[in-house]
């Protein structure tokens, strides 16, 4: 929708800018909390150098194993090509942390989970880079709330090369805005996960819901993405990871809280 | 049994003044259908690669089409390819429907504005890329115009490029259209020699051998020549020994001319029947077979041709044409290059260069393609014969230095910019981290 802004004569992609700002609105949010009410750990904004760099590499190196064609591996080093998936920058800023956290001697899962609450607001700042940049697209759609992508977006390039569109078409064809629909899901986790905090929940609890709700939201919205190729029984490389991740995370609730179901099942 | 003998030899001897003098009717006809001094069209050109056998270039750009208005006369030609042209956004699915789309709009047009200053195209603008080819030696131009005007306001090439090359080899050229072939290096080793097409009309008439082969359609004239191309691939810069076994693939120059039943000339195939270059008793010897004088044999390219559009003295032009270059000779010779090393070690250099060619090709005369090129000619734009000024084919003298040049297809200023890109924007987190951690250490003691 809207791919650059000009800083200094250059035109920089929003979509790294808004990339940027969700690890450090996580970064920042999560530090914050563990000052103010949290367990004070020694943890300042200078784990973003451990973090940022990974979740970058990351994100790279997935969305070049797992989205792009095959052809195009050799752009991995041109930096006007190619972008991130979500899977990789996260599991990049999650061993950026551990990182951290192993120099700094801080528990890991307890470190991990000062930030596991914010996550959803960095995946906010992350779908808005989507969005201005225009990937992360969905399939295309007659409601209502369909929009339709500018020339030179992926949704439009996509359209414009399998002939749905003329090349010297602005719009292409209404398409789901999946983009914000993620936006959407996002503030939702956040409004369960930051409130669970504060209900003082057992250690790995958060872990999990995140995981699951996550999961949960991909298995749902990958259904009207138009971007990932589907992998096996229609469902694409996210879904398949879905149904994997979702009783994992719900099988490690069960046996955090095993005592209180065990208490309960006693007393039928 | 004299009489006997006699008269096989008279049924022998008539046979082969038949056949003679149906390669002679053939080459006439050749001559009849090619006999062109000039060419104007418009043409599109596209290519795409094998991506089995090209795994160095990046596929996602692929297939490639492009644009070009063509003006030949006898030898000298121009190529024209429309760059960029300034104009506004239309389309049928032009208008805004909501406030977010005209937002998104007025963000382009200002953006393709700012973009469009920063390459210098102004309103009305016109970039042209020719290529010309006067006199057997190339040149390209990159021109600009204003709409309406026929003297470019500014002519230059790209800073770093030699004037002579071709930046669209790869699109192709439409002489092959009307039976112009010839002998091309592959481009990636930038071999500095540009061997120009010559005639199919003018190659029969070197000498060599030519034959008559039947297919169950068509009629096959087979010439074959001493490579008129040829040139020592060592003044190339290549090593000896592999350049013993280049120059063995280009010694020759063989092709093939396919006419079907309408005396169309449907197809040309640039291809090296064994048995017919070194002799049937040598491909024996190392194939273990004799099929004749046309097996085993390798093809490098095959023109095909139709939608055949006739102009008076019997001339007759394809408004189409497929080009399939099947085994580019250096390109493939390279992917093999260490199997020729150790084959020729293995046998301690006992085995020459074109044993080594046919043994390779003994049991796969194979015809996977390494790259396509189609050219489609819009028939309504098909003019021949009519008389082109000389001075189209001449290059414009350059009017700017290279360092004055504008930015368009820039590469290098545009990787430079890329890398500045990266540099602002790294720089830019790096800062942007270190101002928040000062904050938040300074006045909130965090990470303390």
């Amino acid at each position: 929708m809207f791919p650059y802004v000009y800083i200094l004569g250059y035109e920089i992609e929003l979509y790294n800018i808004f990339n940027f700002l969700a690890v450090c609105a996580v970064v920042f949010l999560g530090v914050r909390w563990n000052y103010r009410y949290g367990p004070r750990y020694t943890i300042g904004l200078d784990i973003l150098f451990l973090m940022a760099p990974l979740a970058f590499l990351l994100g790279r190196i997935f969305f070049y194993i797992f989205l792009a064609c095959p052809g195009s591996k050799m752009q991995f080093f041109n930096p006007e090509r190619g972008g991130s998936m979500f899977l990789g920058a996260f599991t990049g800023g999650l061993f950026g942390a551990l990182l951290y956290f192993e120099l700094k001697r801080i528990p890991l899962l307890q470190g991990l989970e000062i930030f596991f609450p914010y996550f959803p607001i960095g995946g906010i700042f992350g779908r808005l880079g989507c969005f201005c940049e225009g990937c992360c697209y969905g399939t295309m759609s007659n409601a209502l709330f369909a929009l339709r992508f500018p020339k030179g977006s992926p949704a439009w390039v996509e359209q414009a090369s399998k002939g749905l569109i003329s090349a010297d078409q602005f719009f292409s064809l209404p398409v789901h805005p999946t983009q914000l629909y993620e936006i959407g899901i996002w503030i939702i986790i956040a409004l369960i996960l930051i409130p669970l905090r504060h209900r003082n929940p057992r250690k790995g609890v958060i872990t999990l819901v995140f995981l699951l709700l996550y999961f949960l939201n991909r298995l749902v919205q990958d259904f009207v993405r138009a971007d990932y190729s589907k992998v096996y029984f229609g469902l694409d490389l996210m879904q398949l990871l879905a149904l994997l991740i979702i009783p994992l995370s719900l099988l490690g609730l069960f046996f955090i809280y095993r005592d209180k179901w065990l208490v309960r099942l006693r007393l039928l | 049994m004299i009489f006997i003998k006699m008269i096989s030899l008279f049924f022998i001897l008539s046979g082969n003044l038949n056949q003679e003098a149906e390669i002679a009717e053939l080459v006439q006809l050749v001559k009849t259908r090619l006999n062109i001094e000039s060419v104007e069209c418009e043409y599109w050109s596209l290519f795409w690669v094998n991506p089995e056998k090209v795994v160095e270039i990046d596929l996602t750009s692929f297939p490639i089409k492009k644009d070009f208005t063509f003006f030949y006369q006898r030898g000298n030609y121009l190529m024209s390819r429309i760059l960029e042209k300034s104009k506004p956004i239309k389309g049928a699915n032009d208008k805004p429907s909501n406030l977010l789309e005209l937002l998104v709009k007025k963000y382009h047009q200002s953006y393709q504005t700012y973009n469009s200053t920063q390459k210098g195209i102004q309103e009305d603008e016109i970039k042209l890329l020719n290529y010309y080819f006067c006199n057997e030696i190339g040149a390209y131009r990159l021109l600009s115009f204003r709409e309406g005007q026929s003297i470019p306001d500014m002519v230059w090439i790209n800073s770093g490029e030699t004037e002579n090359m071709n930046p669209d080899a790869r699109s192709g050229n439409p002489t092959w259209l009307f039976g112009q072939i010839g002998f091309e290096l592959d481009t990636k080793y930038n071999f500095p020699e540009y061997s120009p097409n010559k005639s199919i009309t003018e190659l029969l008439d070197l000498p060599g051998e030519t034959f008559l082969r039947k297919d169950e359609n068509y009629r096959i004239l087979i010439h074959k020549t001493k490579n008129p191309w040829f040139k020592p691939t060592t003044s190339f810069g290549v090593e000896p020994w592999f350049s013993k076994i280049i120059d063995e693939y280009i010694k020759f120059f063989c092709f093939e001319i396919w006419i079907d039943d309408q005396n169309n000339i449907v197809q040309i195939r640039e291809v090296d029947y064994f048995p017919l270059l070194y002799g049937k008793e040598f491909v024996k010897e190392l194939c273990g077979y004799d099929q004749g004088l046309f097996y085993p044999y390798e093809v490098r390219r095959i023109f095909k041709f139709e939608k055949f559009k006739e102009f008076s003295g019997g001339i007759r032009i394809p408004l189409k044409g497929t080009i399939t270059t099947v085994k580019n000779s250096i390109v493939i010779s390279n992917e093999l290059k260490s199997n020729i090393s150790t084959a020729l070690n293995d046998k301690n250099d006992k085995i020459n260069a074109s044993a080594y060619r046919i043994m390779s090709n003994c049991f796969s005369s194979q015809e996977d393609y390494f790259s396509v090129v189609s050219l489609e000619i819009n028939p309504d734009t098909l003019k021949v014969n009519q008389p082109i000024p000389e001075n189209t084919f001449i290059a414009p003298e350059l009017t700017i230095r290279e360092d004055e040049m504008p930015s368009i297809e820039r590469e290098t200023k545009d990787k430079e910019s890329y890398k500045h890109k990266a540099i602002i924007f790294i720089t830019g987190c790096i800062v942007f981290t270190l101002i928040a951690m000062f904050i938040t250490r300074r006045y909130f003691g965090w990470g303390l």
